[in-house]
């Protein structure tokens, strides 16, 4: 509760033009927001530049905000719509089909030095930590928002359905969906590097 | 449980969203069926391997860099904030200065006519002019009653009405030290003053031969508005009248915006005092400071001239040219007027005023529109903009 007060008095204070209040207040989700942009767009500049420009975005709109839903999920949603805006605008760069990207490389390396040929136990034994996020970034905008959310930033549902202002059902469908798809991208890429090395 | 059911409450169930009763039969199913089972274990590793990811820092530059973007954003969202009340302002100082340039150059164009008119009396005051001059007092006359009336109906109409009143006279009078000395007795009961004497000797060919010096003078006097008429009056009877000129210029539409538009100056002084309380660029600071020097000249120019016009109604101006003559000659005027001249005098007076009321309607409306287009297409704009800064936000 103190903490609560806290942020309202430094709201109250952005509402003015505050910067210093303005830094106060979001130095606990700078870090956060800078991890999902990241996570959405893959390379730290764009990250970085799209993070910031979603706080700017909080810092000209906080005199809207109207303590309806907690300022940190008016936060977030503000972060991951200026990912999709960038993602939707710059889609030729994001299409699905990244080979030159380093930690695909990494992965080729690494399937190289396997001679399993079920593709399952591939899953079992050598589920790397890049062959997940290349699947991650493999998902539709939306599969990924919630992935992200959900699982790497570990969000309540309840906070998501805030974030992406949607109801608690369709954030439960939507991660169901997620990792399902999540799940399924990730055996086909197994399957077509066991392919490759047949 | 069936397998589909299974699958589908798989992933509520890792978060713990399954209600007991729900929970117990997903926990069932995943101990009976194996191919269930290894779905799950196959999704529980992949959530796994996503939470085991660490988080990463912040760039090193990334607080500075955020930094000085959001203030570069409040710098530009303060200047869009009071651009279209700058524009607004313009606009006003805008109208507002032609308008008291077209007011300077009618007034300028009466001034010129006056000196002409002095000119006029000074070289030529010849005999054969008398006729002319004697025409002119006729006409005159027959204004004044015009204006009199115009006067007290528009006292009655609007009380607020800023107007200026000036008189100009050519008196000839026998004994000019005797003369002076009584209007500048009445002035000073009517508390008003003598601003401006010049006097010098007629070099009128008629007294160049004779021996008697004749005197000749230009007065300026100021005498509060209320006994503006009772002077004029009291000036006719001093001698013969030549010339008689008596103006009245409202300037009550400049008047009043000049005083709005101190009026907004000074909103937007205090505001921009405002933002220099809170501003802490240097930069930032010095162009408010700027800005503001130029909002107080601006604000004390008008004031200057609104006190000038405060002046000239309170205390209006009467210009007398005063010449000695050695015999008065006072006997034309027509005292005798019959019961139809002065019907058809009053019936004159009344069509006349019928056509200035309309003719004021007309010039005040023409007048005001392109102050009301101004006003409109501003109010577009500014709506226009605030819209753009809402849909952009
Ligand atoms: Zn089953």
């Amino acid at each position: 509760m103190k903490l609560l007060k806290v942020e309202y008095k430094l709201i109250k204070k952005c509402k003015k033009g505050d910067i210093d209040a303005f830094e106060k207040l979001i130095e606990n989700h700078e870090k956060r927001a800078y991890n999902i942009a990241l996570k959405m767009l893959k390379d730290p500049n764009d990250a970085m530049d799209v993070s910031q420009e979603a706080f700017i975005k909080v810092f000209k709109s906080i005199k809207k905000f109207n303590h309806k839903s907690s300022f940190s999920t008016w936060l977030y949603r503000i972060v991951v719509n200026t990912c999709i805006d960038f993602i939707k605008k710059n889609k030729k760069n994001y299409s699905l089909d990244q080979s030159i990207q380093t930690e695909e490389g990494e992965i080729k390396r690494e399937i190289t030095d396997l001679s399993i040929t079920d593709p399952k136990e591939i899953l079992d034994k050598k589920l790397t930590r890049e062959f997940v996020q290349s699947a991650i970034n493999k998902l539709d905008e939306i599969h990924k928002t919630v992935i992200i959310l959900r699982d790497i930033q570990e969000f309540s549902y309840k906070e998501i359905s805030e974030i992406l202002d949607c109801s608690l059902g369709t954030v439960k469908s939507r991660i169901k969906r997620g990792r399902d798809n999540l799940k399924e991208i990730i055996i086909k890429q197994m399957e077509q590097n066991n392919d490759l090395l047949v | 449980m069936k397998c589909k059911d299974f699958k589908e409450e798989m992933s509520l169930y890792i978060d713990g969203m399954l209600d007991k009763n729900k929970k117990n039969e997903f926990e069932k199913h995943l101990k009976e069926c194996s191919k269930c089972r290894k779905e799950y274990k196959e999704m529980m590793k992949i959530l796994n391997h996503i939470k085991k990811e660490e988080e990463v820092e912040l760039p090193k530059n990334y607080k500075k860099e955020l930094r000085s973007k959001l203030e570069s954003e409040k710098k530009t969202s303060r200047k869009i904030k009071f651009k279209p009340f700058m524009g607004l302002a313009a606009g006003l100082v805008v109208i507002l200065m032609s308008v008291t340039l077209y007011n300077n150059y009618l007034n300028n164009d009466k001034l010129m006519q006056g000196a002409k008119n002095e000119e006029f009396s000074y070289d030529k005051a010849a005999p054969e002019n008398s006729s002319i001059t004697q025409n002119e007092n006729k006409n005159e006359s027959k204004k004044r009653i015009n204006l009199t009336s115009d006067d007290n109906n528009m006292k009655n109409i609007n009380t607020d009405r800023k107007i200026i009143r000036e008189a100009y006279l050519q008196i000839e009078i026998k004994s000019y030290d005797n003369t002076l000395e009584k209007i500048n007795n009445y002035i000073t009961k009517a508390n008003g003053y003598v601003e401006n004497v010049r006097s010098g000797y007629d070099i009128d060919y008629r007294t160049k031969d004779s021996e008697d010096k004749l005197k000749k003078a230009n007065l300026t006097l100021r005498v509060p508005e209320e006994k503006f008429d009772d002077t004029i009056k009291y000036l006719d009877n001093l001698g013969k009248i030549n010339t008689k000129r008596v103006t009245r210029n409202d300037i009550s539409n400049q008047y009043f915006d000049t005083k709005n538009t101190i009026k907004n100056l000074k909103i937007q002084e205090e505001r921009l005092r405002e933002i220099l309380k809170k501003a802490d660029k240097i930069e930032d600071i010095l162009q408010i400071e700027n800005e503001l020097r130029r909002i107080r000249k601006e604000i004390d120019r008008y004031t200057g001239t609104i006190k000038n016009w405060d002046r000239l109604v309170s205390m209006s101006t009467i210009n007398i040219e005063l010449t000695e003559v050695k015999y008065l000659n006072n006997e034309i005027k027509s005292l005798d007027k019959g019961i139809w001249f002065k019907a058809k005098e009053g019936f004159i007076s009344t069509v006349n005023l019928i056509t200035k009321g309309i003719e004021g309607i007309i010039i005040g409306l023409i007048t005001i529109s392109p102050l009301l287009i101004l006003i409109g297409s501003l109010l577009v704009i500014f709506i226009l903009i605030r819209r753009y800064l809402v849909n952009k936000s």
